[in-house]
């Protein structure tokens, strides 16, 4: 929200005033404004507030989404933080999708630090949404609510011409390799969401089962946007990364994360990122 | 005595030129901000961040801000 003096007068001083609202935000918050005016040299200029927005708990994301075709187990994990000095204790209040998920809370440093890992049970081809609401013993922040989407119902999508540029050049490299040596879920990141929300998309890579796997970041080239964790699941096979966008980002933006191999014959990953946000009429979070 | 001279003319040219290379420069609105920039540090979730950046118009001209929109 802004408010300004439409005018100033030569010689004259004038203010524009920025008002945001931290309210659902947590960790590094950074919002602009643009600023047009009648001044042929300086027809646009940014200004910027940030903060560091701290949180009596601290929680990776609040949207749980897992996709996938059913046949198999796909997990998605939370990490819960406490940041104020006393311990924090978690109780489950209320879970909807029973039938269609499992999770287990384990306890990676006790009264500061859980792990959620939520779980489908393979079979299911539908898609579900839910909640699963803890009570915690912080009178700061008493409950957490996860938001919860399944995606498993298989879609009947006519494959698509690939368009340009790295689409094109992964369709060459896909149509030249009779088979992978690494197996990637999606080379496409895409973050897609309300501006203000926590948005977060995971990835997974394996490799083959006789050779041992390595990964090395070479590039990223979105570090004020996103953060990035690469997750071992099974040492020198089977990596799980989770995108997840920095708080207070609401412009639209497009990068790479390159990762080298240590597979000769696949040296390089490529992940083609796209944040998209759309606006919200308030933070009602 | 005329070399004296010679120098308060040459002042009296460089200031007049000089200024009026600086009235070339301020016409019309000419704005500038202090601080573009401000950082709250650290908060706690749900305060209001209120900022008010002060602008200042050097120009001869009135100063328009046209708009103000999230960037």
């Amino acid at each position: 929200m802004a408010n300004f003096d439409p005018a100033v007068p030569p010689g004259g001083e004038g203010k524009i005033t920025l008002k945001v609202d931290t309210k659902g935000y947590q960790g590094n918050v950074r919002k602009s404004a643009r600023v047009k005016t009648n001044d042929p040299e300086k027809q646009t200029v940014l200004l910027v507030v940030k903060a560091t927005v701290k949180v009596p708990i601290n929680v990776s994301s609040r949207y749980v989404q897992l996709y996938g075709k059913g046949d198999k187990e796909v997990q998605k994990t939370i990490n819960i933080v406490a940041e104020l000095d006393k311990p924090l204790n978690l109780t489950v209040i209320e879970f909807t999708p029973k039938d269609k998920l499992k999770y287990t809370i384990e306890t990676v440093q006790k009264g500061k630090e859980y792990r959620i890992r939520f779980t489908s049970i393979p079979g299911i081809k539908e898609n579900f949404r839910g909640i699963l609401k803890l009570k915690t013993n912080y009178s700061e922040k008493p409950e957490i609510s996860f938001v919860i989407h399944g995606r498993f119902k298989p879609m009947d999508i006519p494959p698509r011409a690939p368009s340009s540029g790295i689409k094109k050049e992964a369709a060459v490299r896909d149509a030249n390799t009779v088979k992978a040596p690494i197996y990637v879920s999606s080379r496409y990141v895409r973050l897609y969401g309300m501006e203000g929300a926590e948005i977060s998309k995971t990835v997974e890579i394996r490799g083959e089962e006789s050779k041992s796997l390595n990964l090395t970041i070479t590039e990223f080239n979105l570090k004020d946007k996103l953060k990035y964790t690469i997750e071992t699941l099974e040492k020198g096979k089977r990596y799980r990364i989770i995108f997840s966008v920095l708080p207070g980002n609401n412009r639209n933006f497009n990068g790479i994360l390159k990762l080298k191999t240590s597979y000769p014959e696949m040296p390089l990953i490529t992940f083609v990122i796209h944040g998209r946000f759309t606006k919200k009429g308030s933070n009602d979070r | 005595m005329k070399k004296l001279f010679l120098i308060f003319i040459g002042t009296l040219a460089v200031a007049f030129f000089g200024g009026m290379a600086l009235a070339q420069d301020n016409k019309g609105p000419r704005m500038t901000v202090e601080g573009r920039e401000f950082d709250f540090k650290e908060v706690k979730e749900g305060t209001v961040l209120e900022h008010t950046f002060k602008i200042f118009n050097n120009g001869n001209e009135p100063l328009k801000i046209i708009s103000v929109k999230p960037g």
